[in-house]
């Protein structure tokens, strides 16, 4: 599937309340912390909305106009890098966001958005392609159908 | 078979027939005519259409009256190959019946013809076809793709590095290794497999399709010779797709006036046509080729003709011949497409992004007006990006046996010694003429296109007065529906190559037909077509699960 940005926030959107919420419901369990998983999620989201529009322009750049799936583990991975080292440094200046636990530790951030992201990344090159058959011809808006 | 070189006609055996375009006589059977160009089913059949099929509404109660047999159906395929084969296999999906669908075409097998041209251009079955893993013609959901079936075997034959550079090819294609693209093999059985599941067989009528009208009634009827008969047989339905595929293979003037004036069919051929004595003879003896075109067939004939040069060890010289240099990139927006040694290389024929991405929407938004501008940024002729064919140029320019030529061919004859002279006219201003002196000439100019080439989808046109679009192709909507041939409830609808130059760029294209499937059958079910169900998330899953079983469609 070619993404298109709507196409972007569209899936996004399904794949972190489809699978990204049952999921972190699991770490919110394990961890016995019922709101920074899912404070996380929802920064996650957020924040994806906006690398989605970087994205997009990069895309642009490339003759295909393409989002190869390495292009696409990679932006995710570089997300939670990201998101792990603006948690840290906004801690570092005394800013603490909302729903995040101060007890947060690397390990733990690691392994539930490892587990969501790569879910949704798996998701995102199987599953929608059978739920939805317009998907991949819409770059990756499954809302709408055709009209 | 082949004919040979015979200086006059006089040699020729019996004819076998006129061909249906040009009217030429055929001595033999050769795939496509051999003066025009035209693709099977050509042989002239004689065209006993009733009177009122001269009217642009046809009576049904005045057909029945004639005697011909009169069939019914819902859905009606005209064309029998791929296209009609990926529409067939929604409307099954969708929830259509065997009994209500019937498909009219000239081959047995919705891939007959495109093998045939395959095999001819020299992508036999062990051979990689251009397109990528997800676009299967047999699955409407292309997943999974022919890699995972692919590495799935090489993993139970223990060949693990094969397995895991194609896992990597279709991780990062095609930006850190070139794309995957399945063995034309691997297709053809997986749509004999999907064939047996949906029942093709049992919809198809094997046959020679001969007119399309309206009928009175607010529907179509087709008119067809059935195989082995010299009867016309009607059909009548409400929703027709047409998928006839290409008109013929493209014959360059220059090559039919040889072969009028030399009758000689083997020294200058078409790369769709089969050639292959002119490997046999290469292989034993060596020999000067002249190849023309740069798309993807010349690419393969290019890597076949250095297979043969390195195994027999004979001296084979290529002689590319180009009408003009090509050395700038092309360039949309902020890309590029690169040009090396005169070769466009891109993994498909239209950027990715036209398929399903948001050059695919760009398309559809723009006015009518502009898309031929669009086309043509994006389009051209291109070869896929496959390293091995860029390795194939690239050594031959080394060491010599590849050159390029460049010039405008004027005339091709022979020169009494079983060999061509090829008179050229270069771009040099003043433009100055050269000749070139080779044993063969395979031209890969591709394929014919032209809507006057096309018997039925002409005939319709002037019938109904159809528009054009500004690449003369009939005007479909973005559902891919000729909306000038509504009739009442009933619809016609186009895919294929015939409908390119509209809202949608990649039509001729495994991808692109199940596009075209999928936005006819939206239409379909939207306008409460008999029996057809929308293919929301839980049918969808349920009906992929079938066919993952191999169980038929559930209805
Ligand atoms: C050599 C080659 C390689 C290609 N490789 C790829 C690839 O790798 N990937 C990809 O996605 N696409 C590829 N394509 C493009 C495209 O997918 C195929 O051309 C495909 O076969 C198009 O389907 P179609 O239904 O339009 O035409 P076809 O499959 O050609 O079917 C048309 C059918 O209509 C029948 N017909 C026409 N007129 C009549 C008549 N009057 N009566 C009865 N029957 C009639 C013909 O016999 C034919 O069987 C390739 C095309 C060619 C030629």
């Amino acid at each position: 599937m070619t993404p298109t940005l709507r196409g972007r926030w569209q899936t996004r959107l399904l794949l972190l309340t489809l699978l990204g919420v049952p999921l972190t419901g699991l770490f919110a369990w394990a961890y016995r912390d019922g709101v920074t998983p899912f404070a996380l999620l929802g920064y996650v989201l957020l924040l994806g909305f906006v690398w989605d529009v970087v994205y997009d322009i990069l895309q642009t750049l490339r003759w295909n106009r393409d989002w190869p799936p390495l292009f696409a583990l990679l932006s995710t991975l570089w997300e939670g890098v990201f998101l792990w080292v603006a948690l840290t440094w906004l801690a570092e200046q005394g800013i603490a966001l909302p729903g995040i636990s101060p007890l947060l530790t690397a390990a733990r951030f690691a392994a539930h958005y490892l587990a969501v992201s790569l879910t949704v990344w798996a998701a995102a090159h199987s599953l929608l392609l059978l739920l939805f058959p317009h998907w991949r011809f819409r770059g990756g808006q499954w809302l709408s159908r055709w009209e | 078979m082949l004919l040979p070189s015979a200086s006059s006609p006089a040699g020729f055996p019996e004819p076998t027939g006129n061909c249906h375009a040009c009217r030429q006589s055929i001595f033999w059977s050769p795939a496509t005519c051999p003066w025009c160009g035209a693709l099977p089913p050509y042989q002239d059949v004689p065209l006993d259409l009733p009177g009122s099929f001269a009217q642009p509404r046809v009576s049904l109660r005045h057909l029945r009256r004639q005697g011909n047999p009169v069939t019914e159906s819902t859905y009606l395929a005209l064309g029998g190959g791929l296209g009609s084969f990926v529409w067939v296999d929604y409307l099954r999906i969708c929830g259509a019946a065997c009994a209500q669908i019937a498909v009219i075409g000239a081959e047995a097998h919705p891939h007959a013809r495109f093998q045939r041209l395959c095999n001819h251009s020299q992508i036999s079955g062990e051979q990689r076809i251009r397109s990528d893993s997800g676009a299967r013609p047999d699955n409407i959901w292309g997943w999974p793709g022919y890699a995972a079936e692919e590495v799935v075997g090489l993993l139970r034959a223990h060949q693990w590095r094969a397995a895991v550079r194609i896992l990597w090819q279709i991780l990062s294609e095609p930006a850190l290794a070139e794309t995957y693209a399945p063995r034309a093999q691997a297709v053809y059985m997986s749509l004999e497999r999907e064939m047996a599941r949906i029942g093709w067989q049992q919809m198809l009528r094997q046959g020679r399709i001969c007119a399309l009208r309206q009928t009175d009634d607010g529907r179509y009827v087709a008119a067809y010779f059935p195989q082995n008969s010299q009867s016309l047989h009607f059909v009548v339905a409400p929703y027709v797709h047409l998928s006839l595929g290409y008109a013929g293979i493209h014959l360059t003037p220059e090559l039919q006036t040889y072969r009028h004036a030399y009758h000689d069919f083997r020294l200058a051929v078409q790369a769709y046509e089969q050639h292959e004595h002119i490997y046999r003879q290469l292989a034993q003896h060596g020999g000067v080729l002249i190849l023309r075109g740069r798309g993807i067939v010349a690419s393969r004939i290019l890597q076949r003709l250095d297979e043969i040069r390195q195994a027999s060890g004979q001296p084979i010289q290529v002689i590319h011949l180009l009408r003009a240099p090509l050395t700038e990139d092309a360039v949309y927006g902020w890309a590029r497409r690169h040009t090396r040694d005169h070769w466009q290389r891109q993994p498909l024929n239209w950027p990715k992004s036209a398929f399903g991405g948001d050059l695919r929407a760009a398309l559809e938004a723009a006015l009518p007006a502009e898309r031929q501008t669009l086309l043509q940024a994006w389009g051209g002729v291109t070869t896929s990006d496959r390293r091995d064919w860029q390795e194939v140029v690239e050594r031959g320019l080394r060491e010599g046996w590849y050159t390029l030529h460049f010039g405008v061919v004027e005339q091709i004859k022979p020169n009494g010694r079983r060999r061509l002279v090829v008179h050229l006219r270069d771009q040099a201003s003043p433009p100055a003429s050269r000749r070139l002196v080779a044993d063969f000439l395979i031209d890969c100019t591709g394929l014919n296109t032209a809507l006057n080439a096309h018997p039925i989808l002409a005939d319709l046109r002037d019938r109904y007065r159809l528009p054009q679009n500004k690449m003369g192709q009939l005007v479909v909507t973005p559902d891919f529906e000729l909306k000038e041939l509504r009739n009442g409830g009933g619809q016609v609808f186009l895919a294929g190559v015939m409908a390119l130059g509209n809202a949608f760029a990649p039509v001729d294209s495994f991808v692109g037909l199940q596009y075209a499937a999928q936005r006819t059958v939206s239409v379909l079910v939207r306008e409460g077509a008999p029996n057809l169900r929308p293919l929301d998330a839980r049918s969808s899953l349920s009906q992929w699960w079938r066919w993952q079983r191999h169980r038929e469609p559930s209805p």
